[in-house]
């Protein structure tokens, strides 16, 4: 019965902490991420979509949580095309970065996303820096 | 025993499976991708190792020790995404899956042919999440079947990458057991590729302890 105590406990404790972690975690993402991005490994740590030839913002219905990310940017990154994936679960977004002189067209970004388990709502195609 | 002897809970475990509503975890990945699932409660433990041909497939090993039931299943389970609902800010997805093995009872009996087949349902935003899962089971002949539904919440909406935080209540109903019906609150955590969720079950005053990684 201890152990069950000490390890409620420990689950209550995980719980009151878990929010105040995540807040101070999305705060960080608020601020210039600059040097932060050079010592912590996150998902979206593709190089920057504005430095790629090209860029490819893909709008996708049933993007709701990390594995959905996670499962989106591994097909993506099969592709030689692509140099950087981005995904933004707010917007359901996913932000494609093509290497120079490389092309994606619509079918092919339209394939993966459903390979991926997704759907495709709309793509806008813009030039980087 | 015969075949078509043997074969016959199967198939009624399928088409009631077919018929009942359910849902856990989502058990098919990306393609190309492998996860592992270890799973534990009151009463059984279980290991879950497959790889996702597709994003509507997986197959792999599963392997449970049921204290519950007195037996231990090893075997292979296919896993089958029937259906996705894909919403602007939603997903709805239900599955087959489908075990066959051998089932060791505990003490001198042999081991014998055994297998389960469930069906699962799950709705998730990035909010709010339900979910309810069957499950029929013929280890070693003694058969079985679990409901489990579960609702969730997560107190703050956390970007990709972000340490996620779901707050859940599942309900178990197993007409067999000594507590047919359990009742767990649960918390989940969510970071990048690893989720571990810890529950306390009510009735039985027994932990629950449940990690998944992808990769």
């Amino acid at each position: 019965m201890k152990l069950i105590k000490t390890a409620f406990a420990s689950v209550a404790l995980s719980l009151l902490a878990a929010p105040a972690m995540a807040e101070h975690h999305m705060d960080h993402s608020k601020m210039d991420h600059s040097a932060h991005d050079d010592m912590v490994a996150e998902p979206n740590t593709d190089a920057d979509p504005a430095t790629s030839a090209q860029t490819v913002t893909a709008k996708v219905n049933g993007l709701v949580c990390d594995f959905c990310a996670q499962a989106v940017r591994k097909v993506f990154k099969k592709q030689d095309a692509v140099e950087s994936v981005n995904v933004d679960l707010d917007s359901g977004e996913i932000v494609l970065g093509l290497k120079a002189g490389a092309t994606l067209d619509d079918e092919t970004i339209g394939k993966l996303i459903r390979k991926s388990g997704y759907s495709l709502v709309s793509i806008d195609r813009g030039e980087g820096a | 025993m015969s075949f078509l002897s043997r074969a016959a809970p199967f198939a009624a475990c399928l088409t009631w499976a077919a018929l009942a509503p359910m849902a856990e975890a989502r058990p098919v990945s990306y393609p190309g991708g492998w996860t592992v699932m270890q799973m534990n409660n009151g009463d059984s433990s279980s290991l879950h190792a497959h790889y996702s041909p597709t994003a509507s497939d997986s197959i792999g090993f599963y392997a449970e020790r049921n204290w519950a039931e007195d037996v231990q299943f090893t075997g292979l389970q296919y896993n089958r995404l029937l259906k996705r609902w894909n919403g602007p800010s939603s997903q709805a997805n239900t599955y087959l899956k489908l075990g066959v093995g051998q089932a060791d009872p505990f003490g001198d009996a042999s081991a014998e042919l055994s297998g389960f087949a469930g069906f699962a349902a799950d709705w998730e935003t990035r909010r709010w999440f339900a979910s309810y899962e069957a499950k029929a089971t013929d280890y070693a002949g003694n058969k079985s079947v679990r409901h489990s539904g579960r609702v969730g919440v997560a107190p703050y909406i956390g970007d990709y990458g972000d340490l996620h935080t779901w707050l859940m209540l599942q309900v178990d109903n197993h007409p067999e057991g000594d507590e047919p019906v359990t009742t767990t609150p649960l918390v989940r955590f969510f970071k990048g590729v690893q989720m571990v969720e810890l529950g306390y079950t009510l009735e039985t005053e027994e932990l629950l302890a449940n990690w998944i990684i992808r990769f």
